[in-house]
């Protein structure tokens, strides 16, 4: 049991105002994983909590099918699916901090009620191009959740953006790939990226950069 | 070790009554106000621009002169519990920057991110980010190697060479939070002798790993040229480069005071207040690091929540709001 009983109430509380039914789409893998059984079975924990969500566990190697329905290039994966897949994936174990970041993008997904100004959403979902937000976190930062959350409500905007959330502990190679060396630290497009827990319209301002 | 908390930030808030008093900043300093004003029964909301409370505390990895606590403690715990303690008192959380104050009339406007707030009586615990050094290069490599907080950024240096740069408390505990993950740490400070409590001297100097590089000043950080990342340092006139992979750096704090600027009274963007955290203006007080005093640490950021909550409970008595 990984949510003791108070961490339960809490998460429970929390899940009172869920409208939508929101679906948990793990994906696992046999061996070769760290945290991929750990990540299963605190999703199976989470679902506990409220009818309104669900989950499916998928096989990485085996599942080839949902693996690119979904997009998933790594594991351990969840994407978290509404009325429709909004692009919101979290790549790792959701630990100490990123944990609040699991239970609000579940909130986002199925309240729909984001804190973009409507001039914001507006902009992103009229986006001329596929935009492609990598959040890099770490479990023990607690300014990650900020920026987590605003990248998956930018996703949830707007179905030109996806947005992943990346533990860089859990994935070396990737921080490594993108110079992560502090975090949140946002990969926006491959080639722009934004440091620290920002406001929207910074984020905003890095995209239109990578569209010029 | 994988750990699951949450804790009570962003539950639906309605901001729409007056209240008796609102606390701007939730680091330890706002949640002692907030937990001391709402056992005094006052209609109190903190506010505070993260999801997560705590402010500095919640990024200190090992906290080791806290009261109470005998073994090294996580501020993240104690910022976690601290936040529970608060919601148990009927306190409400708002999750919304706030980017304006109005302190004109008798009832007390705040801008936030999240529309407009009124209150009776306010409390500002806004706290410190961390000081730059200001030499060249270091700004552009924040994120790429140029670092303020060993516990966000600690993991990704594992078996790596880094530098740290301070002499003060703050720098000499970061640093032997690093040690759990770098192979190798310079410690450069720029006098002879560090500022840090004894205790800590004598562990740091305990540490095999840990090469001292005092009388040290930074002059320059260099971490895009093909023979890898410099710093380039100057020990009482002696300029040499050293090769790293990070950098850490512990020397000091600023203010988060710039809204307050012309509205208050600031001593080097600190603010001025009177031991009952009065500031220059009736039924606004101060609290924490962001206040002009000698002592910035845990201890003393609860005490001026407790004093600020406490004045400001007598000042709406009196007046009667
Ligand atoms: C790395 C590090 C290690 C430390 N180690 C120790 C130690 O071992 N022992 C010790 O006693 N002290 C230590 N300290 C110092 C201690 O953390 C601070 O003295 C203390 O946190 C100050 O508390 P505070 O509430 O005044 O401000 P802060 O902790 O800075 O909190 C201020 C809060 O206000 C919020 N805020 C700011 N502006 C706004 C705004 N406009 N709108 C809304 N919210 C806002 C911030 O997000 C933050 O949460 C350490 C500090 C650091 C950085």
């Amino acid at each position: 049991m990984f949510l003791v009983q108070e961490v339960q109430g809490q998460v429970k509380e929390r899940f009172q105002d869920l409208k939508d039914d929101v679906r948990l789409v793990v994906f696992t893998q046999q061996s070769g994983c760290q945290y991929c059984a750990d990540n299963q079975k605190l999703m199976e924990e989470i679902a506990e909590l409220s009818d309104k969500i669900s989950l499916e566990v998928f096989d990485f190697q085996t599942d080839k099918e949902q693996v690119s329905k979904y997009a998933i290039d790594k594991v351990p994966a969840t994407a978290i699916v509404g009325k429709e897949d909004y692009g919101i994936r979290l790549y790792g174990i959701p630990a100490g901090y990123d944990f609040i970041s699991l239970i609000e993008s579940i909130r986002l997904v199925s309240t729909g009620e984001t804190e973009l100004a409507s001039e914001e959403s507006d902009y992103l979902k009229n986006l001329a191009k596929e935009t492609h937000l990598q959040v890099f976190v770490s479990s023990g930062c607690p300014h990650c959740p900020s920026a987590a959350t605003l990248a998956h409500q930018m996703a949830l905007a707007s179905s030109k953006v996806k947005a992943d959330v990346i533990d860089a502990a859990q994935f070396p190679h990737l921080a490594d790939k993108y110079n992560v060396s502090a975090v949140p630290h946002t990969v926006i497009n491959e080639t722009a990226y934004q440091l620290g827990a920002v406001p929207a319209p910074a984020i905003i301002e890095k995209i239109k950069e990578t569209l010029k | 070790m994988l750990d699951f908390n949450l804790a009570g930030t962003s539950l639906k808030t309605d901001i729409s009554k007056v209240f008796d008093l609102a606390v701007i900043g939730a680091g330890p300093a706002g949640l002692t106000a907030a937990l001391y004003s709402g056992r005094y029964r006052l209609k109190t909301l903190l506010i505070e621009k993260k999801l997560v409370c705590g402010g500095q505390l919640a990024t200190i990895n090992s906290l080791e002169n806290y009261p109470g606590f005998s073994e090294p403690v996580s501020g993240g715990r104690i910022a976690r519990e601290m936040e529970r303690q608060v919601i148990k008192s009927d306190v409400q959380i708002l999750t919304a920057q706030v980017n304006n104050v109005d302190f004109s009339g008798e009832i007390k406007e705040i801008a936030t991110s999240k529309g407009l707030i009124k209150a009776k009586a306010l409390v500002i615990s806004a706290g410190a980010t961390p000081r730059m050094l200001g030499v060249a290069g270091e700004k552009e490599n924040i994120g790429k190697g140029v670092s303020y907080c060993a516990t966000c950024d600690g993991h990704l240096y594992i078996d790596k060479t880094i530098a740290v740069v301070g002499g003060g408390n703050t720098a000499l505990e970061e640093t032997i939070t690093l040690t759990k993950y770098a192979k190798k740490i310079f410690l450069i400070h720029r006098r002879g002798e560090f500022r840090a409590d004894k205790i800590l001297q004598e562990k740091v100097r305990a540490i095999p790993k840990i090469e001292f590089i005092l009388d040290t000043a930074v002059e320059g950080i260099d971490f895009s040229s093909e023979n890898g990342k410099n710093v380039l340092i100057n020990t009482k006139g002696k300029k040499r480069n050293l090769e790293v992979d990070g950098i850490f750096i512990f020397v000091g704090i600023l203010p988060n005071s710039e809204i307050f600027e012309g509205s208050l009274k600031l001593k080097d963007g600190f603010i001025v207040t009177d031991e009952e955290m009065k500031t220059n203006i009736e039924g606004i007080f101060a609290a924490g690091d962001i206040r002009l005093k000698s002592l910035r640490q845990i201890t003393t950021a609860v005490s001026d929540g407790a004093v600020a909550a406490f004045s400001a409970k007598n000042y709406l008595t009196e007046k009667n709001l």
